[in-house]
């Protein structure tokens, strides 16, 4: 019995060392049913049904691999909206400044982006991007293990608009900041 | 490819396979009736247990003027006109595919019937392994799986004037997908005729002598 309890235990801490946080997917869930909102939910068994790719470029295949370790993805996006920064600060004071460290803020002309990792013994848990402007919206989750040396890579493999901002994070690696 | 109504391709091999099935038939069944019959209710069940997802029948149902086509496995294997050897690998756990384009209009078809379209998968033991909406319109992909072995994945694409379903029986791999599609495209007579469905100018529409938009 005791050791069903520790099994069952150990499992709950390994699959929520993986999962999104709940202050995050507290937020998607407020906005996700809603229509005027774009979205975009990608599990893990879709970055799973990648893994079997053969890739002759080793860096693509390093993107690959990078890619194969993570648990899901998030993007909710609103655009043409006059609330785009009171939603731009809200998402950000959602994130418990306990758990969220911050790793990049980009201000680019009228566009606010902020970057702000999830870190649990050592490893990088989860990536959380919140961009405001004038008149858009976007929040970005990524969850699994995340390689920030790879994750501007898949920023542009994936070909998904929200995502070449990543690409921001290329020169500023959190190595370089501290 | 078998447009539901409409010659193709399928019915010749159908006919040609029901034939000589039934001579086979006739004389097995005179000396292993009961035998037969055991296994026609395997079979049955196992037809059961396999088939295509009840929401895409219930869905083709509903709509039974919508664009159909089937690809069964055989089907496939003609696509392969030069004898690609990836490409043979990409079908080779494809038991079937069936595609749907349904005109929303005709019949009405909302935001709640999408959900509850979706929701037809998922008590159906489909998963969402990918949603996606953007500017209205959806885009999702669902997997059925049993034991860590793929038994079928739907993709579902949904706008505002149509709703297009591909509900493949089997398995296909999400990185050759584009392949399949690219093949079937190259493939002479059938390519062109997917190619005109998806342009919107189905068999129908080409013998009205009208273009959809």
């Amino acid at each position: 019995m005791k050791k069903t309890i520790l099994f069952g235990a150990a499992l709950l801490l390994a699959l929520g060392a993986y999962a999104q946080g709940a202050a995050v997917s507290d937020f998607f869930n407020k906005y996700q049913n809603d229509e005027s909102f774009s979205q975009v939910t990608i599990s893990s068994k879709m970055f799973g049904l990648f893994t079997n790719m053969e890739l002759e470029d080793k860096e693509d295949q390093e993107v690959l691999n990078a890619i194969s370790k993570l648990k899901g993805l998030k993007v909710l996006a609103k655009e043409n909206t006059r609330d785009s920064r009171d939603l731009y600060n809200e998402a950000v004071k959602t994130l418990p400044k306990n758990e969220y460290e911050e790793l990049m803020y980009v201000r680019d002309k009228d566009k606010d982006m902020r970057f702000f990792i999830n870190e649990k013994a050592g490893k990088i848990r989860e990536l959380v991007m919140v961009a405001g402007g004038s008149n858009e919206f976007m929040m970005l989750s990524i969850f699994g293990e995340i390689d920030l040396k790879q994750i501007s890579k898949i920023g542009s493999k994936m070909e998904i608009d929200g995502l070449k901002d990543l690409e921001r994070l290329k020169d500023n690696k959190k190595e370089n900041k501290n | 490819m078998v447009g539901k109504g409409r010659p193709g391709v399928c019915p010749l091999f159908l006919s040609v396979y029901i034939g000589n099935g039934m001579n086979t038939l006739t004389k097995q069944m005179k000396i292993h009736l009961p035998l037969m019959f055991a296994c026609a209710c395997l079979l049955g069940f196992g037809f059961q247990a396999y088939g295509q997802a009840k929401a895409t029948t219930a869905l083709h149902e509903r709509f039974d003027n919508a664009l159909t086509l089937y690809f069964y496995k055989n089907t496939l294997r003609m696509l392969n006109q030069s004898g690609n050897k990836e490409f043979d690998d990409l079908i080779k756990d494809i038991e079937k595919m069936k595609f749907l384009m349904v005109d929303k209009g005709s019949r009405g078809f909302g935001p709640a019937d999408y959900k509850k379209l979706t929701s037809g998968y998922k008590d159906e033991n489909y998963e969402e392994i990918m949603t996606s909406r953007f500017e209205g319109k959806n885009f999702d992909v669902l997997l059925n799986e049993h034991n860590g072995t793929t038994r079928g994945m739907v993709v579902l694409v949904n706008d505002s004037t149509n709703l297009y379903v591909l509900d493949i029986l089997g398995k296909v791999e999400l990185n050759k997908v584009t392949k399949l599609f690219r093949e079937i495209d190259n493939s002479a007579e059938i390519g062109k005729m997917v190619k005109a469905f998806s342009d919107g100018q189905g068999p129908r529409d080409r013998a009205r002598g009208t273009r959809k938009n």
